[in-house]
């Protein structure tokens, strides 16, 4: 085959490059590639900063545990990486001042720990925290909970016995950057420099610890890590992601993850609207010149190869456009909306970059390729002889190319194929219910504009050939009222799901002596707070087949069986917890047990198998009754297993709450602790800051993206209706000349493209009142809500959207001389 | 003798004109299109005007039709000068006694050949109850009962200009513009529809005034001028 020639194609490009159509296209690609480009620029700085956020919990971009030492080649390999890298190893161990004793949670870490946030301390208890590098904890110097100085009696500059060896006290820990996922710490945690472990003689090869390398770095050469480390691990050895972090982190950022993605996903929809439009019209324009081609002897492909070859280079240019634009705009709303918001955004990647080139060559190729076939099979002579209707391309070629690349579209931007697939039917679904309905709703207007009484119905004659510009319409409003549901929902979700008085204590090891009396101290103090029980128990068989861990491969169920289950006794479903399956039970002291859906779907039982739990040599048997959805990210105390109000009486238990102590009122706490010396308290203010921290930073995302979207959708209006202008223009004309003057014409104009719009966003409204149920159902478990404020602000934005932005586009029609209107 | 429908004085059209191609530069200069160009239609009656392509032709009928203004000179339509009148009210002249037809038809493609024909009673406010019986009437007398629920663009040439026929006799108009009226249409079907026109002229006593370079067709006229470098010579005045 002859290759292309660049210079001839290059000037057929200029040539081209005259036509609106052309300029059009660039218009609408440039746009696409920009609301991409930004989108995904902005998400991906966003997604940084979350990611950034969320591995301060986790202590690094990439967490690797064992319960034994790292092979040392670990290491050296990050090195050669030029990674950043720190080491701690925990275990519990005693820690004793003079006749007191107590058990600590020892972290000996390495002096380039914590590779992201900082440590807090206190210079004594109570004092304000200040933060502090890891250089200032120097050889022979600890820092320790405040619960720790209580229970010793001790004082900062005090020394405390660790193992063989005496350390300072130096500083009361306040906040460790990786505490988000140590929420049931039982002891006081107790932070000592690594280098002073062996002087203490406490970790022997058969010790229990848990040794961590923390790594971070640019995301790239972190990757490598992991594919260089994956195959490499000991069965003993995992990576530690945020997939498997602490439930709170991942829920909210999953959750965020999913929204940022789909609302990338609505400005490639819009945008696909807008060079279908084009692309249309481009090929009709051009079907005369083709037939002149062909007469003059070129043949279909070359004739083909051509125009590609013209889209293809348009479409590049639009793309590098487009992006570099995109970037600016993501620049300057980023730094804007960072700044007000008082968060810093991480640098953009280039990725999108990519994403917006492939993008535009995608739509170009897709959309224009079933037009070009079907244009080439349409016989010279019928398109010369004027009889150019005949050049509509085939369902079956619409499907063929069309279809594809909004897929492939959708899964460059989904970047999971499930989730693409899904929006691809979700997608095809909602516009053939558009389509069909708008034609349903249009032929009836029009039906009813024929009966007297109804002629001013007429001017929406002229919007018959507009149901596809409906359809764009209403998918445009559609995904802008869904985002402005669901981010309503979500964020009023968020926000109700974090109240100002969320729970702020944790109260653990309430032994069952002290839960009358503190209950009663709590009423004094007018403190609201539920005790539940908490029963340390293993599961041991489930269906009476013993259970181990070699069942088992993904690490979660494996680790979630090493360890021993928290159980409890639930009376009422938590306000956080939300049935999903089985019955909850009909009354206290029931048989049956209720479990947490992940938990179910990881151990792989359900409702009516039997779970057989040893609880300190007690074993008990019960089947499972009910199976929950738990919010984790409530603050309040919840429960993989629980059986029903008094049924585990018999086993042994302490208690544990949450409750929210008001600012002013901490010294009911110290009064607490000296009246319960036995429970543990949890300040889980500095843990809900954080996640509080994270929504701010969700929150504040979507509304970005909204606004894109926003922009996008508004763009690809005036696209759209520009597409439409030259047979506007010939309308006018003849309006004009058979006498309609200004008035006529501008009543004409409001009137359809006001009922145009109403219509659109009638549609747009009842589809995103349904899309947002599901997308609240299936993907945040929200609760159905039936908005009708959906479809009053879909009908009025339409209509004020449509016909101001027609009236934007077609007034200067208006002004122009009816003659030159005919000579277009 | 009755007040012509239409009369034109001295009219003359000069348009500033770019010469040249991109390569050798661009030189802007007056061209002028017509020159002292005077007629006038009598009720009823029917004029032709012919010419080379460019000759200006359909710049003199947008002028007569107060489509466009002419450089100086002034046209007088229904007894009532267009000069000094905004397009409005040009338009406002215009509505309900003016037909069309144009060498491309010029039908909106989205409308049924009814709702074509149904647009310039709308236009001109005509009953609601009238509307429809009359354009269907138009349509019955232009031989296209059968089609008057199709899409004009599931029509073939000579049908499509068919409607425009319809759509141009519709309002019963004192005047009708046709441009070209069989530019686009072979040879048999161009003379159905000329059959159609002459007809409809004579059953409706409109004037009529035709643009044309078919001179056969112009010589049917009662008048037929010739446009030659923007000046009206008479053939048949």
């Amino acid at each position: 085959m002859k290759g292309i020639h660049l210079g001839a194609a290059l000037t057929q490009w200029q040539r081209r490059w005259r036509l609106p159509e052309m300029k059009l296209l660039f218009l609408a690609l440039l746009v696409s590639a920009m609301a991409v480009s930004s989108v995904g620029f902005f998400t991906s700085r966003v997604e940084q900063a979350m990611l950034s956020q969320a591995s301060q919990m986790l202590g690094g971009d990439l967490v690797l545990e064992s319960a034994r030492p790292f092979d040392t080649a670990y290491a050296a390999e990050a090195g050669k990486l030029q990674l950043r890298q720190a080491e701690s190893i925990s275990f519990r161990s005693m820690a004793s001042a003079g006749e007191r004793f107590q058990l600590v949670a020892v972290d000996a870490i390495s002096s380039a720990y914590p590779l992201q946030g900082q440590f807090e301390v206190a210079d004594s208890p109570g004092a304000p925290a200040r933060e502090i590098a890891r250089s200032e904890l120097r050889s022979g110097e600890v820092w320790a909970g405040q619960r720790l100085f209580t229970e010793l009696g001790v004082r900062p500059g005090d020394t405390i016995q660790l193992g063989q060896r005496q350390f300072t006290l130096r500083q009361v820990l306040v906040h460790d950057p990786v505490a988000g996922d140590s929420l049931f710490e039982l002891a006081p945690a107790l932070v000592m420099p690594l280098e002073d472990l062996e002087s203490t003689g406490l970790l022997s090869p058969a010790s229990r610890a848990r040794f961590q390398l923390m790594f971070a770095g640019p995301p790239s050469r972190v990757d490598t890590l992991r594919q260089h480390l994956a195959p490499r691990l000991e069965a003993t050895e995992r990576i530690r992601s945020l997939a498997d972090g602490a439930p709170t982190i991942r829920q909210s950022y999953e959750r965020a993850n999913r929204f940022l993605g789909l609302a990338a996903l609505f400005s490639v929809v819009l945008a696909g609207a807008a060079i279908a439009l084009t692309v249309a019209s481009l090929i009709r324009h051009e079907t005369p010149t083709v037939a002149v081609l062909k007469a003059f002897g070129l043949q279909r492909a070359a004739i083909l190869r051509d125009y590609l070859t013209s889209l293809w280079m348009l479409a590049l240019l639009a793309a590098l456009a487009g992006a570099l634009l995109g970037y600016v705009l993501q620049w300057l709303v980023g730094g804007w909306l960072g700044s007000f918001a008082g968060i810093a955004l991480p640098p953009a990647r280039l990725q999108p970059v990519l994403v917006a080139l492939l993008t535009a060559l995608v739509m170009v190729t897709g959309f224009s390729l079933p037009y070009l076939v079907s244009l080439m099979e349409t016989p010279a002579m019928q398109i010369l002889r004027g009889n150019l209707h005949t050049n509509r391309p085939l369902g079956w070629l619409l499907a063929l190319c069309i279809l594809p690349a909004v897929f492939i579209l959708l899964w460059l931007q989904a970047g999971e194929l499930k989730l693409a697939v899904w929006l691809f039917l979700g997608l095809l679904t909602g516009l053939l219910v558009f389509w069909g309905v708008t034609r349903l709703a249009l032929a009836g207007l029009l039906r009813l504009g024929l009966r007297p009484g109804w002629e001013w119905l007429a001017p929406l004659r002229h919007s018959r050939r507009s149901s596809l510009l409906v359809v764009v319409f209403a998918t445009g409003l559609f995904t802008l009222l869904l985002l402005a549901s669901l981010r309503t929902d979500l964020i009023g979700r968020w926000q109700d799901s974090l109240p100002v008085d969320a729970p702020n204590y944790f109260m653990i090891n309430i032994q069952p002596g002290e839960r009358a009396g503190l209950e009663q101290f709590l009423a004094e103090q007018k403190l609201k707070a539920e005790l539940f029980p908490m029963i340390r128990g293993r599961l041991t068989l489930i269906n009476g087949e013993p259970v181990t861990v070699d069942q088992y491969e993904d690490p979660r169920s494996r680790r979630l069986l090493e360890r021993e289950f928290n159980l409890s006794e639930l009376v009422a479903l938590p306000d956080s917890n939300r049935l999903l399956a089985g019955e909850w039970f009909p009354q206290a002291g029931a048989p049956g047990l209720t479990v947490e859906e992940g938990i179910a779907a990881s151990l792989r039982f359900g409702l009516g198998d039997r779970l057989t739990f040893d609880v300190a040599g007690q074993v008990f048997e019960e089947p499972v009754t009910s199976i929950r959805e738990v919010r984790w990210d409530s603050m309040e105390p919840n429960f993989f297993v629980a059986a029903s109000g008094g049924a585990l009486e018999k086993m042994p238990r302490t208690f544990i709450t949450s409750l929210y102590i008001p600012p002013g009122q901490e010294d009911s706490i110290s009064r607490l602790v000296q009246n319960f010396p036995g429970v543990t308290v949890i300040d889980t203010g500095a843990i809900l800051a954080q996640v509080r921290e994270l929504v701010g930073q969700a929150t504040f995302a979507v509304q970005g993206i909204f606004l894109f979207t926003l922009v996008a959708g508004v763009v690809v209006l005036f696209a759209a209706l520009q597409s439409q202008r030259p047979e506007r223009r010939q309308e006018l004309a003849v309006l004009k000349s058979l006498g309609a003057g200004h008035r006529l014409l501008r009543r004409r104009i409001w009137l359809e493209f006001l009922l145009l719009g109403a219509l659109a966003g009638l549609l747009a409204g009842l589809l995103a009142m349904l899309g947002s149920n599901l997308a609240g159902i299936y993907l945040f478990s929200l609760d159905v809500r039936l908005n009708p404020l959906l479809l009053l602000a879909g009908t009025l934005s339409g209509a004020l959207l449509v016909g101001a932005a027609a009236w934007f586009n077609l007034r200067s029609l208006l002004d122009t001389a009816p003659m030159a209107l005919f000579r277009g | 003798m009755d007040t012509p429908v239409l009369q034109a004085h001295a009219l003359n059209k000069t348009i500033m004109m770019s010469h040249g191609s991109d390569t050798d530069g661009v030189s802007t200069g007056p061209l002028a299109i017509l020159k002292q160009v005077s007629l006038s239609v009598p009720p009823a009656g029917s004029l032709a005007i012919t010419g080379a392509s460019g000759s200006g032709k359909s710049t003199l009928l947008g002028l007569l039709a107060g489509l466009d203004e002419p450089s100086s000179g002034s046209v007088e339509l229904f007894g009532e000068d267009l000069s000094g009148k905004t397009e409005d009210e040009r338009a406002a002249l215009r509505l309900g006694r003016v037909g069309f037809v144009f060498q491309s038809f010029h039908l909106l493609e989205h409308l049924t050949a009814l709702e074509n024909v149904m647009l310039p009673l709308e236009l001109a406010a005509h009953p609601a109850a009238d509307l429809r019986p009359r354009a269907e009437q138009a349509l019955v007398e232009v031989g296209l009962a059968q089609r008057l629920h199709q899409p004009v663009v599931r029509l073939s040439g000579g049908e499509q200009q068919r409607v425009a026929l319809a759509r141009a006799f519709v309002t019963r108009p004192g005047l009708l513009f046709a441009d070209e009226p069989t530019g686009n249409l072979d040879r048999n079907t161009g003379h159905e529809v000329v059959e159609r026109l002459f007809a409809l002229q004579h059953d409706h006593q409109t004037s009529l005034v035709l643009v044309t370079h078919d001179e056969e067709l112009a010589a049917r006229c009662q008048h037929w001028y010739r446009l030659v470098d923007g000046e009206l010579e008479a053939v048949k005045p």
